[in-house]
């Protein structure tokens, strides 16, 4: 869903669906470009564009987006910053370039957990139940 | 017996048209069977319905309008009877091969008894074929064919009897005595005879030619016509002696008899010094002496010979100067042009001015100053037109390294993607450039890094960019598009190990990689022993080398870190990759994976 161009990742504007031989295939227009598709049906007969689909990113997408960029992550881990930028999912393990933003992201939740927590605690020494709010 | 359902078949009719544009028709055998077809349908056969044996055409005549064939029905060898209801004919035009010409058919047919059952069974079947009598026609008679009753008796009617042949043989016997004795009684001369006297006469007149003949004849080779080689003696007459030049073909020297003692000293001819202009022992020693004092006087007048400033002569060794030799200084000043230098002395003047400091650096003595230059050593030259540093950092044709070349030289990912025919998969490091090599005397240059990810063996083999049966113009150049050999044999039976010892990934993509210095590779197993190190510091590595990072080779730094090599791996559907888990790593998987970390690094060879 992403491609690295110019020193940063960027979302894919549309996607592609056409036929190879014979097989209808659909793949986003990634950092080689639009026209590189155009190029590429006109020099081989045995490939045809069938409509190029824009692809309209949801702000969480373009949220995600965001953080992957700010750590600066290399060319070359379109895979791993492509899931994550459209489906949230990080690679799996703990050594790998999103670890950071999973990090963060495991603190905050952390956090807001433990922020509610307390907070029913509170709650509970007050003798106020949480339904009577 | 009916046989009215005859006809002329359809393959015959066309005979019969070619036979009228000049062609020859030959009947070549009958058939009989049994069974029937419905009328209709007789034209369109091509065989009988159930054949039952092969019969002799035994003649054909020729009848208003057609030819009347002659058929011998036998059943000689005939295993069982059976009911004859078709008979076919074959016949052939030209060089064609027989088919049926014609057929007649029976329901009720004709009782064929067995050759066991009715022995001699024979009969004759005759059938009219209707066609022009001027037709060229061919007949074949089968020479094994049995003669009925009916014919041999038509043949002997036509025979002589004896008593016939014996008469007519006394007349002609008669007639031939009567003309002898006719022709005997008639008088000499006439055609044939010749009289005494006349035949005398004759004799006579031959001999008298010959003896003249004879007396007059000459006596040469070429009037007897004798060949060469050959000579005539003219002996026969007194006047033809042969003289001595008339004797043709003999030698012309005459080996002598050996006769030494007759001319020895005490022999009956025996020679002196004077005879053959010798010297005598007393002259001889008088000259020698002579010569020998000639000889004195020189060499007396050499001895007394003494060497000077400009005249060759004798010179004691005590008169010669020992050479003084020049010390260090005066070798490295290089001033002094009267001393000696000795092979010590010649280095110390030579390495006061030039000398190589950590065998990469040139101090050079310029007018009394060092000064330091750099050196790149160069192991060999790429002479070709191709892109890229033109000097080999390390290596030899048979395996070496120039250095990178960057893609606006040469090529990008997505430009070569798009020029032989590859869209799977995802485009990365489209820029990232290329590696130089020369392999076995041809240059290669090798993706950097890889240009697509999550792409397929199977979709790089669809473009046929595997085994470089793709050519693609480049600058003006063609570049056989390839995938590197991971390994030294296909299949390879394995997925690493000494499989992959001395393929082009070990001996091109280990020795340009920070592990060829300590040795310390991933997968040990799948590389041998003899890796060299290519010193460069093209890298982010150790001394400067590349790095698994510098060319993706490991998954820490990537997607596509399994490169895509050309073999059959363990399995069929398998093929072998490099990369992963560091550039040694050799594994496999099926060509069909599209997993990220499988990637495409190309391999353009540059074609001569």
């Amino acid at each position: 869903m992403i491609f690295y161009k110019n020193g940063k990742w960027h979302i894919c504007t549309e996607k592609v669906h056409y036929t190879q031989h014979g097989e209808e295939i659909t793949q986003y227009v990634g950092s080689e470009g639009h026209d590189w598709w155009v190029d590429f049906e006109q020099k081989w007969e045995h490939t045809e564009i069938i409509e190029f689909i824009p692809v309209e990113a949801t702000q969480e997408q373009l949220d995600r987006l965001e953080e992957v960029n700010q750590l600066s992550i290399k060319e070359g881990f379109g895979y791993e910053c492509s899931r994550y930028v459209e489906y949230g999912i990080f690679p799996e393990g703990f050594n790998h370039v999103l670890r950071p933003i999973q990090i963060l992201k495991e603190q905050n939740e952390q956090d807001a957990y433990l922020v509610d927590n307390d907070f029913r605690l509170s709650l509970v020494e007050l003798g106020v139940s949480i339904d009577d709010l | 017996m009916a046989w009215d359902n005859a006809v002329v078949t359809n393959n015959g009719v066309a005979m019969l048209q070619q036979v009228l544009a000049g062609e020859v028709l030959t009947l070549d055998w009958a058939a009989g069977g049994t069974g029937t077809v419905p009328p209709s349908s007789l034209m369109a056969q091509t065989a009988l319905k159930e054949q039952k044996q092969n019969f002799a055409i035994t003649g054909a005549a020729n009848v208003p309008n057609g030819k009347k064939i002659s058929v011998q029905i036998t059943n000689v060898g005939l295993m069982a009877g059976y009911l004859l209801q078709q008979v076919g004919i074959w016949a052939h035009v030209g060089n064609s091969p027989p088919v049926l010409f014609a057929i007649l058919q029976d329901n009720t047919g004709i009782a064929i008894p067995s050759g066991s059952e009715v022995p001699d069974f024979a009969m004759n079947f005759y059938a009219v074929i209707d066609f022009s009598n001027e037709s060229n026609f061919n007949l074949i008679v089968d020479p094994s064919a049995l003669v009925t009753l009916g014919e041999l008796n038509e043949k002997l009617a036509n025979l002589e009897t004896k008593e016939g042949a014996q008469a007519k043989a006394n007349t002609a016997e008669a007639n031939a005595k009567a003309y002898t004795d006719a022709h005997e009684q008639k008088a000499a001369p006439h055609s044939g005879h010749e009289t005494p006297s006349g035949a005398q006469t004759k004799a006579n007149a031959a001999e008298a030619n010959a003896k003249g003949y004879t007396d007059t004849h000459a006596g040469t080779k070429n009037t007897h016509g004798v060949g060469s080689g050959y000579y005539i003696a003219k002996t026969s007459r007194s006047d033809q002696l042969p003289a001595w030049n008339d004797v043709q073909g003999k030698p012309s020297n005459f080996t002598p008899s050996a006769h030494k003692s007759t001319h020895a000293s005490s022999g009956s001819d025996a020679l002196t010094p004077s005879d053959i202009g010798a010297e005598t022992p007393a002259g001889a020693q008088a000259k020698a002496e002579a010569a020998a004092g000639a000889v004195q006087v020189q060499l007396d007048a050499h001895v007394s010979e003494i060497a000077t400033q400009d005249k060759a002569g004798h010179i004691r060794l005590s008169d010669i100067p020992l050479p003084t030799i020049a010390t260090q200084a005066e070798a490295e000043a290089g001033t002094n042009n009267t001393k000696f230098m000795t092979p010590l002395r010649t280095h110390q003047a030579i390495d006061s001015k030039v000398r190589i400091v950590d065998n990469n650096m040139l101090e050079l003595n310029v007018d009394g100053e060092l000064k330091t230059f750099l050196l790149t050593y160069v192991a060999f030259i790429d002479n070709t037109n191709a892109p890229g540093p033109k000097y080999a950092i390390a290596g030899s044709w048979d395996a070496g390294f120039f250095g990178e070349v960057s893609a606006s030289e040469l090529i990008s990912g997505d430009a070569l993607a798009s020029l032989v025919g590859i869209s799977q998969g995802i485009s990365q490091h489209s820029t990232a450039g290329w590696l130089k090599f020369a392999w076995q005397g041809k240059i290669l240059f090798v993706a950097k890094k890889t240009f697509r990810y999550s792409i397929s063996w199977d979709h790089i083999n669809s473009a046929n960019a595997v085994y470089g049966d793709k050519t693609v113009k480049i600058g003006g150049l063609t570049y056989k598009v390839r995938l590197l050999k991971g390994a030294s044999q296909d299949p390879t039976g394995a997925h690493g190990g000494a499989i992959c010892h001395g393929s082009e990934w070990n001996r091109l993509m280990l020795p340009i990689h920070q592990e060829a210095i300590n040795k310390n590779w991933v997968d040990p197993n799948s590389v041998e022993s003899d890796i060299p190190v290519w010193s460069h510091n093209l890298g982010a590595g150790n001394q400067g080398m590349y790095t698994d990072e510098d060319i993706l080779t490991h998954y820490d730094y990537g997607s596509g870190s399994r490169s895509w090599c050309q073999e059959v791996a363990e399995k069929a559907t398998f093929r072998i990759s490099r990369g992963y888990y560091g550039v040694s790593f050799s594994n496999s998987s099926t060509s069909s994976s599209t997993d990220a970390y499988y990637g495409w690094r190309p391999c353009l060879e540059l074609v001569p």
